[in-house]
Parts: C-alpha cells; structure tokens; sequence
C-alpha cells in the first residue's frame, strides 16, 4: 500500500523525521553555478574528473589551475602528459598556499583575497577573455586533518572570490570525511556552499539513469534501515539507562536496608544483653542469698541443744526455702527456654536405672507413707544430661504423689529397647480434667483444685517436656477415671 | 595440726562464712578468699589440700582460678569442687555442687577428697 508523504512523515520515529530535513538541506543552495563539488571514494576516481574539469577548458584555450598536494599534482602532470595536447595546467602546491593565508588555524580572508588575486590576475593576464578553470583541495586536506570549520570557512572565501573574479572552480571532498551523525550538519553545509554537487563514483559510475534510480532507492533503503537501526539502538542504550539506574535505586535500597538491619542488631544485641542480665539475675543473685539462708538454717537445725519449738521453725524456715529455690529454679529454666535459645543439656552417659532409683529413694525419704516400686531393666546405660533427667522423674514422681491415690502404690517402670529407653510413672486416682490435657505442657498450668495452692507454679511439666525435647525424645501422658494417670517418656538412646 | 585444711573461695561473705561452717562442722581446718586471684596468694602461703570455689567473682573467676592451677604441676591434682548456681557453666570434668548446697553432698564429697598429706604443715 503506498503512503502519502505526510502520513509517512507523521509514522516516523523521532530520528527518522531528521532524515527528512536534513535531505531537505542538501536543496538549499547558497553557492555560484561555477562552484562544483565533487564527492569521491577512491583518488583514482578523483583524478580521473578533475582532469576531466581541467583538460576541458584547456582543449577551448581557457586557463586551469590545479591546486593540489604534491602526490596528486604529480598524478596530474602524467594524465595531462599523456591525454592533453593543448594548453598548459598550472600545478600550485596546496599545502605552501594554505600557508600562505591560514593564520591560527582559520584562513585570513585578506590574505586569501590577495592570493587568489595573484594567482587568477596571473592566469587572465595571459588569457583576458578565457573562463580560468581551478580545482582546489584545500578545503579536502583541511577536512581529512580535522580543520571542519576551517574547510568551511574557507569554502566561503572561495565563494566570495567567485563573486569578485571570473573562474570556475571545481572542488573535492573525501566522502569518508562525513561518515558519522555528528557529521551530517558539516556535510549539508559542504553541500549548500556550492552551486553543483555530484556524487561520488558509487552513482556517477553507473551508467543509464535507470540505475542510477535504482542506486537512488537503494540508497534510500539503507538510509532508512539505518535510521531504524540508529532509533533501535537509542531506545536500547535508553533501557540500558534505565536498567542503570533501577541497579543504582536498588543498590542504595539495598544500602538502607543494611543500615536498618544493622541497626536492628544492634537493638537485638542490647536485647540479648538485658536477657543475659535477666538470667543472671534469676540464676545467681537471687540463689546465693537463699543458699546462705538454706545452709544457715540446715546447720542450726542440726544442733543437738535446740528446743522443739525453735526446731519446728527452722524446719518452716527449710521448707519454705526449699520450694523458693525450686521455684526460682523453675523460673530461670523457663526463662532461659524463652528467651534463649533453650535450655542448656550437658550430656554424659550415666545409668538411667541407678538415677531412677535415686529419685524414689529421696520422694521415699520426704514421704515415708507412700509407696513407690520400680519395676524393669535392671540397668540402662544412656548418654543424657543425668541432673536434668532426674529433675523430670523427680517432677513426675513430685506430681504422683501430689495427685494420685495415697493409698494405692505409685509405679515406675523402665523400658529399653535397641534404639531407646521408656520411662513411665504411674498413679491411680482421679484423672486429669479433659479440658487442661492439650494444656498440660504449656507453662503455668495447673489443675482447678491445686490453684492458689502453694504447691507451685505450674512450671514443672513444662520444663520436663522442654528437657526431654532437648534430649531429642517425647513426653506424654493418658489419664481416665478407670486406670489413673500414667506419663510417659522416651529418649533415643543412638 | 594434722586436720586437712580446706579454702573456701567466694566473693559473697555470708555464702563463704557459711560454707565455712559447713566444713568447719566435720573437722577440718578452713581458710578462706573472696576470688581466684585471693585464693592464688592464699593456696601458695597456706597450702589446702582442698578447694570448694564459687564460679563467678570478680578480679578472677573460678573458671580462671582451675585453668591456672591445672597448669601449674604443684597444685594440678589438688581437689576442687565447684559450688555455684549456675552449674551448667561449670567445665566439663570439674565435680559440681548446685547452690543452695546440700550439706550432707559436700561433706560426703570433703571426706572422700581427705588426704592429709597435702595438709598444711602449719
């Protein structure tokens, strides 16, 4: 489908719309029809028009002059040697004439005025009728050393000179010298400077205008794709920007993120520190006064001279320190299970049955009424922390005689198998309310009955289920009206 | 003066004095420090032939106190039991006894450590 001008100037992106004036700049001209310009790729090419300029004014009687570089004048001199007959080209030094009228860098239009003068005056002297035919390269050498500016100004001296004397003057410029974006604006003004312009051999060459049209829409296929190509590339370096700059709004994210987190250690850190005093707190400085207390009463109790009065108060005074020790004790292990990172457990291998035996024989010695068998393995060696371990069959055995029947014998039995030892203390009596069952681990539990009573603060199973936790083992319990309450505990013994 | 005499080592005076009277109770001759650094002074003039150290002190703890005598070949066997309530510090191999003390444990464990050669030849 074919577009109209308009509507595929209103589709084009942004740099395909500056193709489209800067074509429309090469119609701009502001250079004398006897200014030319010729556009080349190869000197071969170059060579073979400028003779052709020259030798053609020669054949008619007209003056030329070449002013070129010393490879180029020497090129010359063999073509006019070897194809004109008439006539005389008069080779001029391009660099020794730039010298002549350059001045930091930038011709000087007087001095410019005055030797072009000389050199036209020269020339239409010999011939005052003729039309002096000049090629120039000066304005090219410029170029190819980088002088743009200066290669323009000086295209605008030539064309002042054009003005005030009669020649025509054929200039040259190396294509390569305009190969980038930057150089479209010096490339247009190259073109407006001058009256003709001609493409360089790639379309010159080509033979029939048909294709030269087809050169022409070639062309304009590359110009375009090359447009496409140049947008292609802008709108990724913009992505790339972008990306650049997400990278940067996540890195200084990232930077605050630490910041806070940083500040959130040291916050957890003062944490940590207040625990550390907590703990101690509970575990050393409220312990020490109570062992001086314990250890002071306990002495006295054991002297012969006491009156029964003062020992029965010292016994209260035993008693009562006796269950704030277990309660502090109670207190730091539940603290330290919350607050760190759980209880301690020092493991050594020890006799589970001997331990047992031990914590019955001492409930047996605070409560000579009850019954207590163990029944079982005679021996059972595990690698546990064996202080903790007789604190859960103490607390177990504590709660059977606290709860179960008093006239019904309580039994703890050991079991070991390969790969673990089970340990299960047994009371008959009334069983355990359903509702405090799923309850009776969690800290400060008690039954409806015991609360407010003084036996303590509901701490015991909670830390006995922690330690045998800690042990890697469980604790459990069933209890019912029919077969009494029965905990049970097992550690893995590999 | 051939009772085996025992230092006491705690940095609390009422927890000292007491276990103090607890050994004093079965026989035994007690000497005392409120810290490790004390008790090096007082091992080296008086020469116990046991030692019942508290963990915690200042200026030196007791876990300071066992490391320097178990590197010095004069007191390396000297008999020590840790007395502390934090038991869970104590080293690993050193005979604890959780505070409050229970006495009949300690005495058990000051006449199963008697050896009266290492009493003090005072």
């Amino acid at each position: 489908m074919r577009r109209s001008a308009n509507s595929a100037s209103a589709a084009q992106s942004g740099s395909n719309a500056q193709l489209v004036p800067a074509v429309s700049e090469l119609q701009v001209v502001r250079g004398s029809a006897n200014h030319t310009v010729q556009f080349y790729e190869t000197d071969e090419y170059l060579l073979h028009t400028v003779a052709a300029f020259l030798s053609a004014g020669l054949r008619t009687g007209n003056p030329a002059i070449a002013i070129v570089d010393r490879d180029h004048g020497a090129q010359l001199s063999r073509v006019f040697a070897r194809e004109v007959t008439s006539g005389m080209c008069r080779l001029l030094d391009a660099r020794e004439t730039l010298a002549w009228f350059m001045r930091d860098g930038m011709p000087d239009r007087e001095r410019f005025r005055n030797v072009i003068s000389q050199i036209l005056e020269l020339d239409s002297t010999a011939t005052p009728l003729g039309k002096t035919r000049v090629f120039g390269e000066m304005s090219d050498i410029l170029c190819r050393e980088g002088s743009r500016e200066a290669a323009i100004e000086l295209e605008a001296l030539w064309e002042e000179a054009l003005g005030e004397h009669t020649f025509a003057l054929f200039c040259c410029h190396f294509i390569g010298n305009f190969d980038t974006q930057s150089d479209t604006e010096a490339f247009s003004r190259v073109c407006q400077s001058h009256g003709r312009v001609l493409p360089t051999e790639r379309f010159s060459s080509q033979a029939s205008s048909q294709t030269q049209a087809r050169e022409i829409t070639w062309l304009q296929h590359r110009a375009r794709a090359w447009e496409a190509e140049l947008e292609r590339r802008k709108q990724l370096e913009r992505s790339l920007q972008e990306a650049l700059e997400q990278r940067d709004s996540m890195q200084a994210e990232l930077r605050n993120s630490l910041g806070r987190e940083n500040s959130a250690r040291i916050a957890s850190d003062d944490n940590d520190a207040f625990k550390e005093v907590f703990l101690s707190t509970l575990g050393h400085d409220l312990l020490n006064p109570l062992h001086t207390i314990l250890t002071t009463s306990r002495l006295m109790k054991m002297r012969q001279e006491l009156a029964e009065g003062t020992r029965t108060r010292l016994a209260r005074i035993i008693s009562s320190g006796e269950r704030m020790q277990r309660m502090i004790e109670q207190i730091h292990d539940l603290t330290r299970s919350r607050l760190n990172s759980g209880l301690t457990i020092s493991k050594d291998t020890c006799d589970l049955v001997a331990l047992v035996a031990r914590s019955i024989g001492e409930l047996r010695d605070a409560h000579p009424t009850r019954s207590i068998v163990l029944q079982g393995d005679d021996t059972c060696n595990a690698l546990v922390d064996g202080r903790r371990i007789e604190q859960v069959v103490s607390n177990l055995l504590g709660n059977a005689i606290a709860h179960g029947d008093p006239n019904a014998p309580i039994n703890v039995r050991l079991c070991a198998t390969e790969d673990s030892v089970t340990i299960s203390v047994h009371n008959s009596g009334p069983a355990i309310e359903p509702e405090l069952l799923p309850l009776l681990f969690q800290p400060f539990t008690q039954q409806r009955k015991m609360r407010g009573h003084s036996a303590g603060l509901g701490l015991g199973l909670y830390i006995s289920e922690r330690i045998i936790a800690a042990h890697g083992g469980t604790l459990e319990v069933v209890s019912s009206e029919a077969s009494g309450t029965c905990f049970r505990f097992t550690l893995p013994l590999r | 003066m051939t009772h085996p005499c025992v230092l006491v080592v705690d940095d609390e005076q009422d927890v000292r004095d007491s276990l103090c009277e607890v050994v004093e109770m079965i026989g035994c001759r007690v000497i005392s420090a409120a810290n490790g650094s004390e008790a090096l002074q007082v091992i080296a003039k008086s020469r116990p032939c046991m030692i019942i150290l508290d963990l915690m002190m200042p200026v030196m703890s007791g876990d300071e106190l066992i490391k320097a005598l178990q590197s010095d070949p004069e007191f390396a066997q000297l008999p020590l039991v840790v007395c502390t309530s934090a038991p869970s510090k104590v080293p690993a191999g050193v005979p604890v006894l959780a505070k409050p003390v229970d006495i009949a444990s300690l005495w058990n464990w000051v006449r199963q450590n008697c050896d009266c050669e290492h009493a003090s030849a005072q």
